[in-house]
């Protein structure tokens, strides 16, 4: 790689791993000033290299630059300062993600290609990453390694070497796991600080760039799949929540992780708890008023967060995943809300491909004007079959 | 009552369609009800239970008895600032069941869960005769194991979880671990190592899947994908007409490696080595035929290569070559025999087993050692590993006396063995019975005591 071995420490080094912690130091004896990297023509091509990290992060990545000289390395430096404004002020929590992903997945090629061991080693301790690293690879806690490894069935602790309370790693695997990290850490930092004001003279100085940006956001936003899930459509609930509403139905009683799944499921989705108790009073032996304050606990009205339904994976430990039902799209998701929003997804192409006859806005195409056929469709759909959505219609999809 | 209690997130009820019940219990049964609880209170009068570590931070519960028909409450988010004055408590209430929470909390007494302030859980592993494969097919035929086979069996795979995983995998020592009797039909890990309690459920939940050895399964199947345990050597090439093809051979991980990897090689080399190398021909080849996917041509070519390879002058033997993990070539009857036994049964042999939900939770409330049990009398023994090899529940956690007598009317006939001493009833008679017994069955609820006036 391009950075100066005989000076490890050296600025044009540091470009690369933008969260060591020398870095604040060493940007601030380079002598860089806040208002003018906002707004200096001086500074025109860290901003543009700040909005590049951002489309980068929208799209396939963030280009790596070859840093030359302690100049080049400020730049560097401080469009990552810019960037991460840039998220804050853009407000979005998929791009929070993204960006985190990609500025995780940068350093990560970096340190691949790093002939430097001191690197991984130095990123690992500053994301507080323990382990051993010896001849034979690294060596991590098994407790550190549940929470360090990136979630995927090539991770599981089953597939790994487990031995006196340690799990063994390859470089490679290493480097994954301080990607993870640095993604986590990037990620949750910017959440706490997104969506809180930002001081007026540093809006109106990014201003021009967030208008640059806006057109790729939104061309991305389109195919996010956000929190909003339109109206709910218990056709296209997955099988396990199909199941439980069957047994629920049939007076059968459902052990409390199911209830918890549905329940949680259905507030996710949309409802409030009144529709949910609406919904399951069809069920014989529903006591509404006892069910309302775990209801509502659980849906989030009471104060508290909202609980996240359980994953697949939970469902399965708990018994709840009717394993036998699963359907084809079941094994390419890992969580029922991903089930959900696949078959909203699938309606939409379904419906714009009907064209005008499904949507209201048709005639615009997939990437129309702001409302997209892709947004509208579902809510089309929906009102199309409205009596999908009421009462018992879920049984129509679970009957046999 | 199970040995643990989930706590909520609460999710909605679906009320049971309620039975007639009686609003009252007979009079027998009440005063047989007063009667254990005032030997439960005799008792941890003089056993007050040793309150577990942090026990400021903990929350504690326990289950009354019944003063009418139904579940009892369940009386629950009491925190102490001293051992004396909970041993006070337990021993003035002389409740059912007296439980602690695994997880300890700034503020354990806040009724809201999410007041409470979450600083760390013990991991849980808990194992109960009520889920052995067993004592599950028993019931299914409307039998039932007797209870001193249940607590071997469970006892024994309470002892692979340890040896196998707790202590083995997962390298932790004596001090890491307690261990008890769960006074009921089981046994309890209690890992206190710190970094594992503060793991959340999440990960709680993969240490689940490591021990009950659940791999992914392949789309749209149920039997387990063994192959990822399969590593891939190119061993040579081969061209036929100008296309070359690779020579390919696969590898289990060598019997001493660590982990699953080498657990399932063991796991193979232990059951061909029942099945097949110490056995006969013609009984190894029916085994090897049970295998599902495995034919007559498959096992008659294995043991061929058994046999041919087995006096060592063509190189390594079989059960050298499964040792090392070499199974040889996709056509191989080795590799066949090998892939399939294991997708089969291999992996349901090597694991461990724990309930899987309790393992996962991290605010739970669990059963506090040297309380007894409500449901037999038994107490909550803490052990040492050594101890737990020579230990026997129906001697060794018997808490009332064998010796003082009791009258007691049996509702069925049945037999029990405490403390040494068997003694039989027969149903509707009255006898005077050891107090242990009495307690035991009581519990059991299949019986009363008439309470002396004395």
């Amino acid at each position: 790689m391009q950075g100066g071995l005989a000076q490890p420490r050296s600025l044009v080094r540091l470009a690369y791993y933008p969260f060591l912690p020398e870095v604040r130091d060493a940007v601030r004896q380079a002598g860089a000033d806040l208002d003018a990297v906002l707004a200096s023509s001086l500074y025109e091509g860290t901003r543009r290299r700040a909005a590049q990290r951002i489309e980068g992060a929208l799209g396939g990545g963030i280009a790596p630059v070859a840093v030359t000289d302690e100049r080049g390395a400020l730049h560097e430096l401080l469009s990552v300062a810019v960037a991460r404004m840039l998220c804050v002020a853009l407000n979005e929590k998929q791009l929070v993600a993204r960006y985190a992903a990609a500025e995780a997945r940068r350093v990560a090629d970096a340190l691949q290609g790093d002939a430097d061991p001191e690197a991984l080693e130095q990123a690992a301790a500053t994301l507080g990453l323990a382990w051993a690293a010896g001849e034979g690879g690294w060596r991590m806690h098994v407790a550190d390694y549940l929470r360090a490894a990136p979630s995927g069935d090539a991770w599981k602790l089953i597939r790994r070497p487990v031995a006196r309370g340690a799990v063994a790693l390859d470089r490679g695997e290493a480097i994954a796991i301080v990607q993870e990290a640095l993604q986590r850490r990037i990620a949750a930092e910017l959440e706490a600080e997104r969506g809180r004001p930002v001081p007026p003279p540093v809006a109106q100085a990014l201003a021009p760039l967030l208008a640059k940006l806006e057109p790729a956001l939104s061309e991305a936003r389109e195919s996010w799949t956000s929190g909003d899930f339109g109206p709910v459509q218990p056709g296209l609930f997955p099988p396990c929540i199909k199941e439980l509403f069957e047994a629920m139905r049939r007076g059968e009683m459902v052990p409390h992780h199911g209830r918890f799944a549905f329940a949680t499921f259905l507030g996710t989705i949309g409802w409030g708890p009144e529709q949910i108790m609406d919904y399951m009073s069809t069920l014989p032996n529903f006591d509404r008023e006892k069910s309302r304050y775990q209801i509502e606990h659980v849906t989030g009205a009471r104060g508290v967060d909202a609980y996240t339904p359980p994953g697949c994976g939970t469902m399965q430990t708990n018994g709840v995943c009717p394993l036998d039902k699963r359907d084809g799209l079941c094994f390419k998701i890992k969580h029922p809300l991903s089930y959900y929003r696949a078959k909203l997804r699938f309606q939409a192409n379904d419906a714009a491909k009907a064209g005008s006859h499904a949507t209201v806005h048709g005639s615009h195409g997939p990437r129309g004007n702001g409302e997209s056929a892709a947004s509208a469709a579902p809510s089309a759909a929906a009102a199309a079959s409205a009596d999908a959505t009421t009462g018992p219609g879920v049984a129509a999809g679970g009957r046999p | 009552m199970s040995a643990t209690v989930p706590i909520p997130p609460a999710a909605p009820t679906v009320a049971p369609a309620k039975p007639l019940q009686p609003t009252e219990f007979p009079p027998p049964v009440k005063a047989t009800i007063a009667w254990l609880n005032e030997r439960f209170c005799w008792w941890y009068k003089h056993n007050p239970p040793a309150v577990p570590d942090r026990f400021t931070r903990r929350e504690f519960g326990y289950i009354p008895w019944p003063e009418r028909p139904g579940p009892p409450p369940f009386v629950r988010h009491l925190g102490f600032d001293s051992a004396a004055r909970f041993q006070e408590s337990i021993a003035r209430a002389g409740p059912h069941s007296v439980y602690y929470s695994t997880a300890y909390y700034r503020r354990p007494s806040e009724m809201k869960m999410a007041d409470k302030q979450w600083l760390g859980a013990e991991l849980i592993f808990d194992l109960d005769a009520d889920h052995l494969a067993d004592v599950e097919a028993a019931k299914a035929r409307g039998e039932e194991v007797p209870l001193h086979e249940q607590l071997r069996q469970v006892k024994a795979k309470f002892i692979t979880l340890l040896d196998e995983f707790l202590f083995g995998d997962f390298g932790l020592s004596s001090k890491d671990v307690w261990i008890t009797f769960s006074g009921g039909r089981g046994y309890h890990a209690h890992v206190v190592e710190e970094r594992l309690m503060q793991l959340g459920s999440r990960e709680r939940r993969e240490v689940v899947d490591y021990i009950t050895g659940k791999v992914p399964v392949e789309k749209g199947s149920e039997t387990p994908d063994v192959s990822i345990f399969l590593e891939r050597i190119v061993t040579g090439a081969d061209s036929f007409r100008g296309k070359v093809k690779a020579d390919v051979a696969y590898r289990l991980a060598p019997a001493d490696a660590p982990g699953w990897p080498g657990r399932l090689t063991r796991t193979l080399l232990g059951e061909l080595e029942a099945h097949v190398f110490s056995q006969e021909r013609a009984k190894a080849r029916k085994w090897l035929l049970s295998i599902d996917g495995i034919g007559a041509t498959t096992a008659d070519k294995f043991l061929d290569k058994v046999e041919t390879l087995a006096d060592g002058s063509h190189g390594k033997t079989v059960q050298q070559l499964v040792a090392e993990g070499r199974i040889s070539h996709r056509s191989d009857p080795l590799f066949k025999i090998a892939t399939k036994s294991l997708e089969q049964f291999g992996l349901a042999l090597a694991k461990g087993e724990t309930d899987e939900p309790v393992t996962a939770d991290v605010k739970r409330l669990i059963r506090l050692p040297g309380s007894l049990h409500g449901k037999s009398g038994l107490k909550v023994v803490t052990l040492t590993r050594d101890a737990l090899d020579g230990f026997d529940p129906l001697r060794d956690a018997v808490a009332f006396s064998t010796e003082d007598l009791v009258p007691f009317t049996a509702r069925k006939d049945q037999e029990a063995t405490l403390g040494g001493q068997r003694v039989a009833v027969k149903a509707g008679e009255q006898a005077a019975v050891p107090e242990a017994h009495a307690v035991f069955w009581c519990a059991r609820q299949s019986g009363t005591v008439r309470r002396s006036s004395a």
